[in-house]
């Protein structure tokens, strides 16, 4: 009996082990890239964070000094935390409303509605560099085409990205524009609603106001999480568009954590320092992001879950 | 196993292929070595240049480098010279991330404004070492107080020795367009030596269309590259002092608040909106405001000069000095260079690197930095690039024809670098952010110069406290 058992278990676990090599084989170009290009840089900004380093000598350990001093000492990170914190929190719910909303009418049976589709999502395509700097025009206060247009409605020029109360508004209402990509997502969790659920709420008389909050709402929770945690770790990142448009003002009112720790970094030279900030505000991202998932369990629902 | 060994084999294979295949493109894209000269025996040296695979300069560059591998001194130190040619915007990260690591190149461009920040690090090879090297064995060398300006050579130099060469100028002056000025009567004879007279004229050339915004003006000091420390230095002043090597800003002075204040008051910038109603339509067609012909006056490098030849404007132009402010005793028309500088990358300093090796990669390096400001050469490149050549007297024999060019390099002389502050390098860059508030007038000079200084104090202290190099520090 043993020597009929032994011989398929061997085989069996040989093929195990065999499977396994192959599998980390197939795997190995994403494993050596990330440990390669994101879990030792990681590491290392987590090391340069505690040091001193101009990137042209050899890093200096000065323990929590940059710690400290940017949460006692800095006033320009607490601005430019207040700035990225006021973009995110406005941010993040315009562009989920607005995808949504682009969503449910991507998702209607209109005449055309592949070209709508596609026209939607075509602003995605261009890269971040040049949206931004035809938003630079679109906003333009003496000649840009929105004043333009609100000039037909006796509204008087704006200027977008001059005023400080105003540019950082602007730059999310610039996120307008790639509400494509948001609502393709929701156009998908919209697609997986079953009709039935309508079906039986027409019957019942219930308003379509009604049905969009009691059905269609909530089985696009999951949905809703996902691009919450995307949206809300994009927006923490902001950087791109104030460099290009507004150079981090005016009067600072667009400068973002992104931005200072690419002037500490970058322009200058202070590796270490900067390191600390991309830690502080990685920290930030940890801990909100934790919140929204700690929070999913009493909003987000799925078809067929037990409440 | 025998499975896995053909998936290994069939990779191997298929990885050499590919190999195989992107090698030969590779290598062509990036090395400009001769192929009729034998590198294969000699020790390759790096050198990172602004003309890559495409840009006109690419053959010129590549046959520079060909002739010094032919050359004697190649052969007598064993060297073969590698040029990389990296694209304007990714050349600085590019070179600095080599720097930063172990794969610097052995000569490259960079600013020479910066230079020191590289020199403090031992990463560059102290210049007047190798021309002593020279002139104690009697070789041809390269001395730069014979060649180079002043202030250039003063701001490549750090602790008394020099470790960047100055590769090119930049010069800024006043354009003034002839026919506007003719419109008004005025002539070569009215070129305005002082603020003063500069702030009359400008006042004559403003003209207003019929729905009341700006037609034509005379001149407006923060147009063009009319920066403000530009404009604090040609008054006799300046926003940064070094006592006892301690870094000192000076931005709300009251002699600075003046001046800016001043400036202020050129008659152009009476009606705010109405001078950004003028620019902005400008810039909104990515038109130049002077080329088009509707301003008398503006503050430009040469750089402007290439673009109205390019342009073949229709109407004459000239050029001249900016005028000194009433502070400026010395009468010294002082303006601001942003220049290139050629360095030498240390070898001694390359990890791994042995004493011996080191010193024939460095004079190797040093032999081709001198073949590059030889006559020939220098010729090649004022002919091929649009910019001034830092050797005085190769510039002045090249550009005698052109008159702008000329009139250009009377100011060269006065040229200055923007000072490298080890705590604040963009402390240029931070006072043109702070003062955006003062030219759309929600702020006055005197808070907008208080809260630069403000910044930049705070600045101090950061570095000064987390740096424990504490250069420029008390």
């Amino acid at each position: 009996m043993t020597t009929t058992i032994l011989p398929k278990h061997r085989h069996r676990l040989h093929k195990k082990i065999r499977e396994g090599i192959f599998g980390y084989l197939f795997a190995s170009p994403w494993i050596i890239g990330f440990f390669g290009f994101t879990i030792i840089p990681l590491l290392t900004s987590l090391f340069y964070s505690f040091t001193n380093y101009n990137t042209l000598n050899d890093p200096a350990f000065v323990g929590f000094d940059n710690y400290l001093y940017l949460i006692m000492n800095d006033q320009v990170f607490w601005k430019a935390l207040g700035n990225t914190l006021f973009h995110v929190v406005l941010a993040t719910p315009f562009s989920i409303i607005l995808g949504i909303l682009v969503a449910l009418v991507l998702n209607k049976p209109i005449r055309g509605i592949g070209i709508w589709r596609t026209i939607f999502y075509l602003p995605n395509v261009v890269s971040s560099v040049a949206m931004a700097l035809l938003w630079v025009w679109i906003f333009n206060k003496d000649f840009g085409l929105l004043n333009q247009f609100l000039g037909l409605f006796g509204i008087t020029e704006i200027n977008w990205l001059g005023d400080p109360q105003i540019a950082k508004i602007s730059l999310i209402l610039m996120g307008a524009w790639g509400a494509g990509v948001t609502a393709l997502f929701f156009l998908g969790a919209l697609k997986s609603i079953p009709h039935e659920l309508y079906e039986a709420a027409d019957i019942a008389g219930t308003s379509k106001f009604s049905q969009f909050f009691h059905i269609t709402l909530p089985l696009i929770t999951g949905t809703i999480l996902f691009m919450l945690v995307t949206t809300v770790i994009g927006a923490f990142q902001v950087f791109t568009l104030s460099y290009i448009m507004t150079g981090g003002g005016p009067e600072q009112s667009t400068y973002y954590l992104g931005y200072y720790l690419f002037d500490k970094g970058i322009m200058e030279k202070q590796m270490g320092y900067a390191s600390a900030i991309s830690w502080i505000l990685f920290s930030i991202v940890l801990l909100v992001v934790w919140a929204i998932f700690k929070s999913s369990k009493k909003w987000v629902f799925y078809l067929g879950e037990n409440s | 196993m025998k499975r896995l060994i053909s998936f290994i084999g069939l990779m191997s294979i298929t990885l050499a292929g590919c190999s195989f295949k992107l090698l030969p493109p590779l290598v062509a894209i990036d090395s400009s070595t001769d192929t009729t000269v034998d590198c294969s025996t000699r020790e390759t040296l790096n050198f990172y240049h602004l003309f890559p695979r495409g840009d006109s300069g690419f053959p010129m560059i590549n046959g520079i480098i060909s002739a010094f591998n032919a050359s004697e001194e190649a052969t007598k130190f064993g060297v073969c010279i590698k040029g990389n040619g990296v694209n304007f915007w990714d050349y600085w990260s590019r070179v600095d991330n080599s720097i930063s690591g172990n794969t610097a190149p052995d000569i490259f461009l960079h600013a020479l404004d910066d230079s020191v920040f590289r020199a403090r690090n031992g990463k560059l090879l102290n210049i007047d070492e190798m021309v002593a090297g020279d002139l104690a064995t009697s070789r041809d060398t390269l001395v730069p107080d014979d060649v180079f300006y002043p202030l250039q050579l003063e701001a490549g130099s750090y602790d008394g020795s020099l470790y960047a060469l100055p590769w090119s100028t930049t010069v800024r002056a006043i354009y003034y367009n002839k026919s506007l000025w003719a419109d008004v009567g005025l002539s070569d004879d009215d070129i305005p030596t002082t603020w003063d007279e500069l702030k009359t004229i400008s006042a004559q050339m403003i003209t207003t269309k019929e729905d009341g915004q700006y037609d034509t003006i005379g001149f407006d000091p923060f147009s063009g590259e009319g920066h403000f420390q530009q404009w604090v230095w040609s008054n006799g002043l300046d926003v940064w002092e070094i006592v006892d090597g301690v870094y000192q800003p000076h931005f709300n002075d009251p002699e600075i608040v003046n001046t800016l204040s001043f400036l202020q008051s050129f008659p152009a910038r009476a009606d705010r909106d109405k001078l950004q109603d003028f620019f902005s339509q400008f810039s909104v067609t990515g038109q130049d405001p002077f080329v088009s012909g509707k301003v008398g006056m503006i503050l430009g490098t040469e750089g402007l000069h290439f673009s109205l030849k390019a342009a073949e404007v229709s109407f004459e132009y000239g050029v001249f000095v900016i005028p000194y402010g009433p502070q400026n005793d010395a009468e010294l028309p002082v303006n601001w260079s942003s220049s290139f500088s050629l360095e030498l990358f240390d070898n001694h300093n390359r990890e791994g690197m042995s004493d011996e090796l080191g010193d024939r990669r460095n004079q190797g390096t040093w032999e081709f930095a001198k073949f590059l400001y030889s006559h020939d050469v220098q010729q090649q490149l004022y002919d091929n690039a649009p910019f001034l050549l830092s050797h005085r007297d190769y510039l002045a024999e090249f550009s005698a024809d052109d008159p702008i060019l000329v009139a250009l390099a009377d100011s060269i002389p006065y040229a200055i670098e923007k000072l490298y502050v080890p705590m604040a390098p963009k402390w240029h860059s931070d006072l043109n952010g702070q003062l955006q508030s003062f030219y759309n007038g929600s702020k006055t000079a005197q808070e907008v110069l208080d809260a630069t200084q403000y910044a930049i104090i705070a600045k101090i202290n950061l570095y000064c406290t987390t740096n424990a190099d504490g250069w420029g520090c008390e």
